[in-house]
């Protein structure tokens, strides 16, 4: 799986250099959109995951590359396996230079030379620090989903394929949650569970909790949908 | 790891069938014995890919058996197998790298991929190519491509390669290099004196054929039509162009065996495939018979009538 996973990132490396700028200007677009920088971390965790996986699939078509790679001394649980490894790895690139810029602006605006609305963008409490952890996860969570759902999609359509019915079907998905919360609502006060919900959710240990749950499920959604590729590529015709 | 001794073959095969909707590949046997050239040839949409990406593990096999080394194709696509792809180098028709890599990085993702990869070895082939390790693979022309296909597929040690259309859009003096190269690769011994390596290689460019191949295998439309030696066909075979009453006479002969006979109607004339070219000549020196090459002895045999 090493090999698979460095063979992957060598493919990938030249994607990450041109993902990284613009995630940073969608982050800040973002940010000074909705005046505040807590998202920024969350949205380089989420671009990274979600793009990562959508790219690297768009290569295993491109020049029947996915084909030539099972020529190579990778087995096509390696080559599965190796492509939830990127995934992660991306996230994980993500996470890290998504703080990171979240505290460079932080301390750029710290600094004072700003307009004083971009200065105010810039600023964070310790009620935005606990925002901004809760929403990293939270978007951990949700690019892993996204990528769970597709890669899966990916192996046993090819890119070209898949990119043609996955909007249906991320659009079916939404529609069935957005029924079922309904659903949920009907039968409590659902105004008032979510604001107990939101004001735990703010507190130290709330904000702990929920990180620590995310985590949890954005790993059980990936191993799911490795058990799910391995089965599919294995069987699949290349 | 290596399931092989030295007189085993590296490729074999037999049986393979594979069915798509409108196509079947059926009855195919292939083997490639160390030391051995076995060209592939075919009509377009003949079967030629399929067969080696079924020899590969890239297709499953509906039935037939098939063993690549030591392994099934099916065994290579798994952990425990993977690694014996180290010794086996592919070149597709086409280049098969992610276009944006460029050439320096194809040979990091190598290294990264063979354990036995051969870093100088690789770099010593992209300066006799004349290929620009800056140069991004969606840059290179077909030819370029080809040529680093073949770098890859070489600079890693195998015992086995197996070529799909791998000398197509080469240049002529490249063409010869590589025929030359091909010709080192499957001379090599192990110390007993034993050739140790194997070539797999489709291709349409007959004349690669007539130079390197030890025996040559054609399939149409999924079915296997000869598997001869190069040699029977280039050295011994012939083609008498000859009148009808010549065919005639030559029948009514016993110079050709009953039901062996082959022609080819043309507009000036009949083509006869002779067995013996040199018979022949001393039993009809008056019918000219030229020396048969491996695209006219496919054509013999695909679209060819039985002269009964």
């Amino acid at each position: 799986m090493k090999k698979a996973f460095l063979v992957e990132l060598t493919v990938l490396t030249g994607y990450i250099k041109q993902l990284l700028p613009i995630a940073a200007i969608v982050g800040f677009f973002v940010a000074f959109g909705m005046g505040t920088v807590v998202p920024l971390a969350g949205i380089f965790v989420t671009m990274f995951s979600m793009m990562g996986a959508m790219a690297a699939s768009a290569y295993d078509d491109a020049n029947n590359w996915g084909a030539y790679r099972l020529t190579l001394p990778l087995s096509r649980r390696d080559v599965v396996l190796g492509r939830y490894v990127a995934v992660i790895a991306m996230a994980g690139a993500g996470v890290a230079l998504g703080i990171a810029l979240q505290v460079l602006a932080v301390a750029v605006g710290a600094l004072n030379i700003l307009p004083g609305d971009l200065r105010d963008v810039l600023h964070m409490t310790q009620a935005d620090v606990l925002a901004s952890i809760f929403s990293l996860f939270l978007c951990l969570f949700m690019g892993a989903s996204a990528a769970a759902f597709t890669i899966p999609a990916y192996f046993k359509f090819g890119n070209t394929k898949a990119t043609q019915f996955l909007p249906m079907f991320v659009m079916l998905a939404y529609f069935i949650c957005m029924v079922g919360f309904g659903q949920i609502a009907d039968h409590i006060d659902a105004a008032e569970v979510l604001a107990r919900f939101a004001s735990w959710m703010e507190s130290y240990a709330g904000t702990a909790v929920l990180s620590l749950v995310l985590i949890v499920l954005t790993a059980f959604v990936l191993s799911v949908s490795a058990a799910v590729s391995m089965r599919i590529s294995a069987r699949r015709d290349l | 790891m290596n399931q092989v001794t030295a007189a085993a073959p590296l490729i074999q095969a037999s049986g393979l069938t594979k069915h798509y909707p409108g196509f079947s590949l059926a009855g195919v046997n292939v083997t490639v014995e160390p030391g051995q050239v076995v060209g592939f040839v075919g009509k377009n949409g003949s079967g030629k890919s399929t067969t080696i990406k079924a020899l590969l593990g890239l297709i499953s096999l509906d039935a037939g058996q098939a063993s690549v080394l030591g392994y099934s194709p099916r065994d290579l696509a798994n952990t425990a197998s993977a690694r014996a792809k180290e010794q086996v180098g592919v070149v597709f028709d086409t280049i098969s790298l992610p276009g944006h890599l460029k050439i320096e990085e194809v040979g990091k993702l190598m290294a990264r991929a063979y354990s036995t990869w051969d870093a100088a070895g690789f770099q010593q082939r992209l300066r006799a190519a004349d290929l620009d390790p800056k140069k991004a693979v969606k840059d290179l022309s077909r030819g370029m491509g080809m040529k680093l296909s073949l770098a890859c597929a070489l600079s890693h040690n195998p015992r086995l390669l197996i070529l799909d259309e791998a000398t197509a859009g080469l240049d002529p003096i490249a063409h010869d290099e590589v025929l030359d190269a091909l010709r080192d690769f499957v001379a090599v011994e192990d110390a007993q004196g034993n050739p140790v390596n194997g070539i797999l290689m489709s291709s349409h460019i007959t004349s690669d054929l007539d130079k390197i191949a030890d025996t040559v295998l054609c399939i149409d439309a999924g079915h296997p039509v000869f598997n001869i030696a190069k040699d029977e066909v280039c050295d011994l075979m012939g083609v008498a162009r000859c009148r009808a009453a010549e065919l005639e006479q030559i029948a009514c002969s016993g110079v050709i065996a009953p039901g062996a006979m082959r022609i080819m109607r043309q507009d000036y004339g009949i083509d006869l495939l002779v067995p013996d070219r040199f018979a022949f000549a001393e039993s009809f020196p008056s019918i000219p018979c030229d020396r048969m090459g491996i695209d006219e002895y496919m054509v013999f045999m695909i679209k060819g009538e039985r002269y009964c």
